[in-house]
């Protein structure tokens, strides 16, 4: 038996053996989410994308040996709306896609590879566009339009935010293959 | 809501799609990790650390991918991720049991695991999550590299080399396990 088999034949032991141990204690009995845990886990996740994002594209860079301040520079006209896009705190679509993808490219990245990271961070930005309505009393009353018409409040709409993101990563990935 | 679908609606709304995946299954997991906290004498401190990190694992894209590939089910996914996060908080812990904690099952009810295969827990928590979870599909699900493989998104032979690699990081860390463990020894003797 050679080393490497005889490794295989202790994971293949040893690991079923640990989580069947893990598993045992699935039964526990449930305990409440603390209203301030759950709040502490809804703040971070409000932020979370677009500095994961961030996060990727300076890494990358990083390997690179490329700086923020060049990856920045890459965004003439608009070097304060990239900085604020690589501290993860303003949505890559104020950038556009034809200023976003040469900071991906200086940092090595294909954006097709991030479409999913890209999409997410443009959603976590989104809040639907107001809609007017008009309440249904006023409007059998023939109510006049000044009276008759109120404003939704912004909305998080899930499906338009995703899609609104995918479109934008989309762009960025035509923006690339343009380039080439 | 199903669970493929709360992890759609993460993918749009991030704070929506938590706060589902909180009301819906928060309270078993929360009561899980405590339990497996108190059964390890980690103490209860980390938990609720614990719990925010893989709930927070959800918002990275390449992690849902996961999920779905492994059938969609976010329980036993969390479950397993939150005990090798204890176990990674715990390791450097040394606390007493919190008389609140939710009492753990009986001892006997639970084989405690052998040396070895501690030995192996303690060398796999240090390796990269990637590498566990390739380790667990060969190893405890018994899948082959190709299986492999398609549950990743991988060539076959991006999967065999990725599981080679892993393997080997494990290697290195069980040869310098043992070797810690005889040196310890010949000190204390």
């Amino acid at each position: 038996m050679n080393e490497y088999s005889k490794l295989d034949e202790l994971l293949a032991w040893a690991i079923p053996e640990l989580n069947k141990e893990a598993d045992a204690l699935d039964e526990a009995p449930p305990v409440p989410v603390p209203d301030e845990l759950k709040a502490r886990i809804l703040q971070r996740a409000e932020t979370f994308s677009a500095e994961q994002l961030a996060t990727l594209v300076l890494e990358a860079a990083e390997v690179r040996g490329v700086t923020r301040e060049a990856l920045i520079a890459e965004a003439p006209g608009a070097e304060a709306t990239a900085s604020e896009v690589l501290s993860g705190r303003t949505d890559p679509q104020k950038l556009g896609a034809a200023t976003f993808n040469p900071i991906l490219e200086r940092a090595g990245i294909d954006p097709k590879e991030i479409r999913e990271y890209v999409a997410q961070a443009v959603a976590q930005f989104f809040t639907a566009p107001p809609r007017t309505k008009r309440p249904k009393l006023l409007r059998s009353l023939g109510g006049s339009k000044s009276y008759a018409y109120n404003v939704e409040r912004p909305s998080r709409d899930p499906k338009r935010a995703r899609a609104a993101g995918l479109s934008f990563a989309d762009q960025v990935i035509a923006e690339h293959e343009t380039s080439e | 809501m199903g669970d493929e679908e709360i992890l759609d609606h993460i993918a749009g709304d991030q704070e929506g799609g938590l706060a589902r995946v909180s009301d819906k299954y928060g309270a078993t997991l929360l009561g899980r990790l405590y339990a497996y906290a108190a059964r390890r004498s980690y103490g209860n401190a980390g938990v609720e650390d614990v719990y925010q990190e893989i709930l927070i694992t959800l918002l990275d894209p390449a992690v849902r991918m996961l999920i779905i590939s492994r059938g969609g089910q976010l329980v036993p996914w969390l479950t397993r991720l939150g005990k090798w996060r204890l176990d990674d908080h715990g390791r450097h812990r040394v606390s007493q049991l919190d008389s609140e904690m939710p009492a753990p099952q009986s001892p006997e009810e639970i084989v405690p695991p052998s040396a070895e295969a501690e030995r192996v827990r303690r060398c796999l928590r240090q390796l990269a999550a990637r590498d566990q979870i390739l380790l667990t599909l060969r190893y405890d699900e018994g899948r082959r590299e190709a299986e492999i493989a398609a549950e990743l998104d991988m060539s076959p032979g991006a999967a065999k080399k990725a599981l080679h690699d892993a393997r080997l990081r494990l290697k290195a860390h069980l040869e310098r396990d043992i070797d810690d463990e005889a040196i310890a020894r010949s000190e204390s003797s």
